[in-house]
Parts: structure tokens; C-alpha cells; sequence
């Protein structure tokens, strides 16, 4: 059986076209090297059907002539269970790295160990008493006890308006940019999946729109732990926030909702998918929102200490300053009212200096009452353990940010090298092709040559 | 593995930032002196800090209170010697004029002795300490003595007998010595010798010898006392400021870097970052297109 005389040229220009489009791949890929997210594309060639020539000596199998080349599909080369462990491990690090920057600030606010710190400062309030009872009639010493005080109550006031500043900042960022931000990622979702659709209907497969797909999903999986489940048949996918579906919509175009309950002072998510359950997510350890509703609620903790620190300090002192008649020493009730009466600040010589010592006294004494809960320790002990508990805070999330950081940093190392443009391995791709393209071109000139001996020169 | 440029690119990055910290970490260890720089350096350090740089500030505050105390003792000491002084002066005139010898008139110039020694003994009743007086209980503004008799009001509430100063955790001291009833009995002596001088009554200068010696025994018992927490206070004193040296080092153990140290991490560190920028900018550098025509 003979084959067509033109048939050499088809093959060649099909493996022109096949190493034109691999090309085009290669430069794609090169100029993608540093796009976040972008997975790298692979020109599948495939050899077309060939076609079958009996012979004579070969009775049942039939020997095969080749046909050529096709690229039948531009992969994409990605790795869906690695994609999961990044996600994973995104929602680890975004929990601690934000705890951790949240807590970083709060500790600003206590600067000990210092000669700067509150420690110093209630250690000088009582020291004014003893020098007081030293000469406990001696205006100077009332008024330096009056202004000890004073200093003493605005530095409390001052870290408490702080730590109320930071918590209040948290809320915000809670209530306002978290929920815009999982509202609009969602809806780029909704966007995509939409576009995957139709595309899918029309039969082709979307690479540039899945990379801007899987990014979406990094950024939702920092915010919160996610889950996703593709569709095989057009990659559209759903997806699970700290379990609930993002899907539905409500009038205002929103997927979620966010407030701090004002019961009990927590951070809720509400679903519009599931609009009767609502996400406690201080209940989670993972994802940034839980990190940032974390460190909110442990500031509200510090919060706590330092009024009862102020509270032990107001109630003792006073109880002590009135015993003999006395006008009260502190006004106030908590950390964020605690003054020095106006009647002493006005007339220092009001303090009452026969309970000097006593009110010194204090110092030493541990509580553990309801007028001062301070856990049977002594007010700089308690105070002490306040700064601990942060530093402890601050050290435990740097170490845990740190580890998952670590983890994170080899996982997107590991896709990395699976979906990363090596620019070397493009480069020595692209000259494959080229070589490939000129020996294809070549042929095109043999054959052409054939031709020409045939139809011109055997007249 | 497969390597890619943005692989090493993101390591680069991630190792020159990781040795850039360190080296700012070692840096301030070197600079500010101290290895504990904010709570979370070292929680428990930080608590342990804390609690030391508590004590010492007790500690001083302790040493002052017993310095003010050691000036309050000091003071009633030498007043109580002076009252002894004048108490011995007015037996030896009572002795004296108990002599069957002296005439009536001799007994009254005696007299006038003994309320010069009167006069004497209000100004001891009444020795201030800068503008403070020293026998009036905790109401030291309040002059306590005149013509002898006691002139504080001692059934208002902010009124104590004992001048006490705190020397150590829930430890106190009285520096003063309370001697209400101890001078009116001595002024009472004396006015009563005055008057038997001036009446010329033998019998009563005899009993009045008498009272003296007991006003005598009165101000000894307090000399005593005072005497003994002077020693106390003084060995205190001397114990306090030993434990201050011993908590400052323990405190610098804790909280000061070891200098040598931190300069060798230091260089360490400086090490490891000019390696992690040296690498990495040689590698970055080289690529295919280098080779390519």
C-alpha cells in the first residue's frame, strides 16, 4: 500500500505547530518565575493515531506508521494532598504569628524588669508612707505621699487605657476587616467557580484560573481552618470554614457575619449557610481569627489582674487611711477610675500620719479576700505574676509561631518544588524545542526538495 | 528535591532574616549589658528579677528607717542621761540640805537650786530632734510637757504612745521612750523636795530622797531599754546592708549578660549572616542564560 506522496509535510507541520505551542508554554512558564502562586504548565506531547499497513508477512498484527505529534494538554503540575498540608499548616502559623504580634504589643506596655516599671513605682508609694511615719507630721512627707500616690494610680490608669486600647483595636479588626476580608475571598470563589462552569461545558481546562483559585484558598486557610472539596469533572470546589459551607448569601451580598456577643464577650462567626449555629472562635486553635480572638481574650485576662490589683490597692489603703477618721485615700473603684481623692491632692495635710506604718505595712501583707483577690500575695507579687504571665505568653506563642512557621516554610518549600519555575529548566526546555522545531523545518525542506525532483525535473 | 530559583530565593530571604534577628538579639544583649530585656526574654528570670529588685528596694527602705531610728534613740538616750545627770544633782542637794546643820534659810537658797534643776528637767521633757520632740508619743509636733504636767491628749485616736519604725518584714520597733507617767512623777518629786525646802520639813526631804531614788530606778529602766535596741538596731543596720551587696549580685547573675559571651555570639552571629548574604549572592547570580548564546 502506498502512502500519500504529500504525507512527509503533515508530519512536519504538525511538529512545527506541537513545538511552537511547547515553546509557547516555556515562555509562559519563564514569565511566571515569580508570580506567587503560579503552578507551572507542561506541554503534553502525544503521537498521533498512526496509521495501520497490512503486509503480507505479518498475517494478525498490522505494522503501524507514525503519523506525528499533537500536544493533547497543557498540564498542570500540582500536588492536591500537599496543597491540603499547606493549608493546614497556613492555619497553624496564622494562629500563632498573630497571637504572637498581638501579645508582642501588650508587653510594650509593661516595662519591666526596669526602673521604670509599676514594680518600682508601688514599691515607692509605700516607701513614702515609711518615711512618713518617719515624721508623721511633716507636710512635705504628706505631700510626697500624695503625689507617690497619684504617680502610682495615673501609671495604672495609663497601662489599663493601653491594654483597653489594644483589645478595642483586636474588636475592630475582628468585627469589621476579618469579616470583609472572608466575605470577599468568598465571593472571588463564587467568581471562579462560576467561570470553571462554563468553561468546563465548553471542555477546557482553566490552569491561570485554577492558580488564582488555589491562592484564594492559602489566603482563606490563614484566616481559618478550611476544607475543600473539588468537583473531578470541572474543578469547581465547596468549601468548609471552621466547618460550615460558605455558599449562601444574604441580602446585602455577605457569606458571614461577625460581632462580639455581648453576653459573654466572645467573637462569633455567623454562617449564612447555617444562620442558627454560630461559630465560637476562641473555641479553635487555628487560623488567624482564632490567634487575634485569642490574644483578645487574654488581654481582657490582664485587664482583669490589674483591676484587682487597683481594687486590693484602693480597698486596703483606704480601709487603713479612714481607721482613725480620716478622709479616704484613693477615689475609685478599679484600674480605670483609681485617683488620689481630690481632698488630699488639694490638702496634703489631711493625710493622716499616726497610720503611716500601718498603711506601709500593707506592703508585706498577702490577700486573698473579697476586698482585695489577689491569689494570697503580696501586691507586688501578684503584680510580678501579671508580668510573667504575659512574658510567658509572649515566649510560649514566639516559640509556637516559630515551629509552625518552620513547618509551613518546608511545606510551601516542598510545593514549591513541585509547581516552581527553574528558569534553567525552562531555558534547556526551550532549546530542546528549538532544536526540535529545526529539524522539523528541515524535513519540510527535504521533502520539498523530493517534490521537486519528482514534479519538476522527471518531465 | 527538585530546586527551583523561588526556592532558593525564599530560603535566602527566610536565613538572612533569621540571621539579622539574632544578630539585633546578640547586639542588644551587648548594648543594653543585660541578657533579660523584657518579660518574655526569660519569664521566670523575670519573676525572680522582680521579686529581688523588690527586696532591695525593702531592704533600703529598711536601712532608712532604721538610720532615722538610730537617730531617735541616740537622741532619747542622751536626754534620759541628762535627766539622770540633774536627778543625781537634786539627791545630792537633798542630801545636803537633809543635814541637820543647815539653817532654815540655807534649805530655801537650796530651794531655788532645785527649781533651777526643774527648769533643767522641762527643757530634757522637752528635747526636740530637729523640730521634732521626742517624748511626746507620735505626736511629736505637740509640745509635751509644761510646769510638768503632760499636755497631749491622750484619748484622741491618732494618738500612740510608741514612735515605731518598721525594720524588717513584719517587724517593728518602738524608738522612742514613752516617760509620761515616769516625768510627772519626777516633777512631782521635785516640786514636793522644793516645797519641804522651802518649809523647812526634814521628815519629807528624807521621804523625798527616797522618791528620787526611785525616779532614778525609772529613767535607768528606760536607758536600758533603749539602750538594748540601739545594739539591735545598729547590728541590723550592718546585716542589711551586707544583704543588699549579696541581693545585687544575685539580681546581676540573673539579669546582666555575660559580656565575653555576648560578644562572641555577636561575632558569631555577624559570622553567620555575612555567610548567609556571601552564599546566597553567588548563587543567585549564576543561571543558564549565563551559557547561553
Amino acid at each position: 500500500m502506498m502512502r500519500s506522496t504529500f504525507f512527509g509535510l503533515e508530519i512536519a507541520r504538525r511538529a512545527l505547530q506541537a513545538q511552537r505551542t511547547s515553546m509557547d508554554v516555556a515562555a509562559h512558564n519563564l514569565a511566571n518565575a515569580n508570580n506567587e502562586g503560579y503552578t507551572r504548565q507542561d506541554a503534553v506531547h502525544s503521537a498521533t493515531n498512526p496509521y495501520t499497513i497490512p503486509t503480507r508477512t505479518q498475517k494478525v498484527t498490522p505494522g503501524q506508521i507514525g503519523t506525528g505529534v499533537e500536544v493533547t494538554e497543557i498540564r498542570r503540575v500540582r500536588d492536591e494532598i500537599l496543597d491540603r498540608q499547606v493549608r493546614s499548616a497556613l492555619s497553624d502559623a496564622g494562629y500563632w504569628e498573630s497571637r504572637q504580634l498581638a501579645l508582642e504589643r501588650v508587653e510594650a506596655v509593661f516595662p519591666e524588669p526596669s526602673e521604670y516599671g509599676l514594680q518600682k513605682v508601688i514599691g515607692k508609694f509605700f516607701d513614702n508612707w515609711h518615711d512618713l511615719n518617719n515624721s508623721p507630721d511633716d507636710l512635705g512627707l504628706k505631700a510626697a505621699v500624695v503625689e507617690g500616690g497619684r504617680e502610682l494610680a495615673s501609671m495604672i490608669r495609663e497601662a489599663y487605657v493601653q491594654l483597653e486600647d489594644q483589645q478595642q483595636g483586636l474588636k475592630d479588626h475582628l468585627e469589621n476587616y476579618v469579616v470583609k476580608q472572608i466575605n470577599s475571598l468568598a465571593a472571588q470563589l463564587q467568581d471562579i467557580n462560576n467561570s470553571l462552569t462554563k468553561l468546563g461545558a465548553a471542555g477546557h481546562k482553566a490552569n491561570d484560573l485554577l492558580d488564582r483559585r488555589d491562592l484564594v484558598l492559602d489566603k482563606l486557610a490563614e484566616l481559618g481552618p478550611i476544607t475543600v472539596e473539588e468537583n473531578d469533572a470541572d474543578h469547581t470546589v465547596k468549601v468548609y470554614m471552621f466547618g460550615l459551607e460558605l455558599k449562601d448569601v444574604d441580602s446585602n451580598g455577605e457569606f458571614v457575619s461577625g460581632a462580639v456577643d455581648s453576653t459573654d464577650d466572645k467573637f462569633k462567626l455567623t454562617f449564612e449557610s447555617a444562620p442558627s449555629s454560630k461559630v465560637v472562635v476562641s473555641d479553635y486553635h487555628t487560623g488567624a481569627i482564632a490567634g487575634w480572638e485569642q490574644a483578645r481574650q487574654d488581654i481582657k485576662g490582664y485587664m482583669d489582674d490589674l483591676d484587682k490589683l487597683s481594687a486590693a490597692l484602693i480597698n486596703k489603703v483606704n480601709a487603713e487611711h479612714t481607721a482613725n477618721g480620716a478622709p479616704e485615700f484613693f477615689a475609685g473603684n478599679g484600674a480605670n477610675d483609681i485617683t488620689v481623692n481630690s481632698a488630699l491632692v488639694g490638702d496634703p495635710s489631711q493625710v493622716d500620719g499616726s497610720v503611716a506604718l500601718n498603711i506601709a505595712g500593707l506592703r508585706d501583707d498577702k490577700f486573698d479576700d473579697l476586698d482585695a483577690d489577689l491569689n494570697n500575695q503580696t501586691f507586688e507579687q501578684f503584680y510580678a505574676g501579671l508580668v510573667t504571665k504575659i512574658g510567658a505568653d509572649v515566649e510560649g506563642a514566639g516559640e509556637r509561631m516559630a515551629g509552625s512557621k518552620a513547618v509551613r516554610d518546608q511545606l510551601e518549600n516542598l510545593r514549591q518544588s513541585v509547581i516552581g519555575v527553574s528558569i534553567d529548566e525552562e531555558l534547556t526546555k526551550l532549546t530542546q524545542y528549538q532544536y526540535a522545531y529545526q529539524a522539523a523545518a528541515h524535513v519540510v525542506t527535504m521533502i520539498d526538495e523530493m517534490l521537486d525532483t519528482i514534479i519538476d525535473r522527471m518531465i | 528535591m527538585r530546586i527551583t530559583h523561588t526556592v532558593i530565593g525564599n530560603r535566602m530571604m527566610k536565613s538572612v532574616q533569621y540571621n539579622l534577628e539574632e544578630l539585633a538579639k546578640a547586639q542588644e544583649r551587648m548594648s543594653t549589658g543585660k541578657r533579660v530585656n523584657r518579660p518574655s526574654d526569660d519569664p521566670t528570670a523575670t519573676s525572680q528579677i522582680m521579686e529581688i529588685e523588690s527586696g532591695i528596694d525593702r531592704n533600703r527602705q529598711y536601712i532608712r528607717n532604721i538610720t532615722d531610728g538610730l537617730a531617735w534613740v541616740y537622741e532619747t538616750d542622751a536626754a534620759l542621761n541628762d535627766a539622770l545627770g540633774l536627778l543625781h544633782k537634786a539627791r545630792e542637794l537633798a542630801v545636803q540640805a537633809s543635814n541637820d546643820t543647815y539653817s532654815p534659810e540655807d534649805r530655801q537658797t537650796i530651794a531655788r537650786q532645785i527649781e533651777g534643776i526643774m527648769d533643767g528637767m522641762e527643757q530634757v521633757a522637752n528635747r526636740q530632734m530637729g523640730n521634732k520632740y521626742i517624748f511626746a508619743g507620735n505626736k511629736t509636733d505637740t509640745k509635751p510637757f509644761n510646769n510638768g504636767v503632760f499636755q497631749i491628749n491622750t484619748s484622741d485616736p491618732t494618738f500612740s504612745e510608741n514612735v515605731k519604725r518598721e525594720i524588717g518584714r513584719d517587724e517593728e520597733v518602738e524608738v522612742n521612750a514613752y516617760v509620761e507617767t515616769t516625768f510627772e512623777n519626777i516633777f512631782a518629786t521635785l516640786a514636793s523636795l522644793r516645797d519641804n525646802l522651802d518649809a523647812n520639813n526634814t521628815a519629807g526631804i528624807e521621804q523625798n530622797i527616797g522618791d528620787l531614788d526611785n525616779n532614778i530606778d525609772a529613767v535607768l529602766v528606760h536607758r536600758v531599754k533603749i539602750g538594748s535596741r540601739t545594739r539591735h538596731l545598729e547590728a541590723l543596720k550592718s546585716q542589711l546592708e551586707d544583704q543588699e551587696v549579696r541581693l545585687a549580685a544575685v539580681k546581676s547573675s540573673l539579669q546582666d549578660s555575660d559580656i565575653g559571651r555576648a560578644a562572641i555570639d555577636f561575632t558569631q552571629q555577624q559570622i553567620a549572616y555575612r555567610a548567609a548574604l556571601s552564599a546566597g549572592a553567588k548563587l543567585m547570580q549564576m543561571s543558564l542564560i549565563d551559557y547561553l548564546r
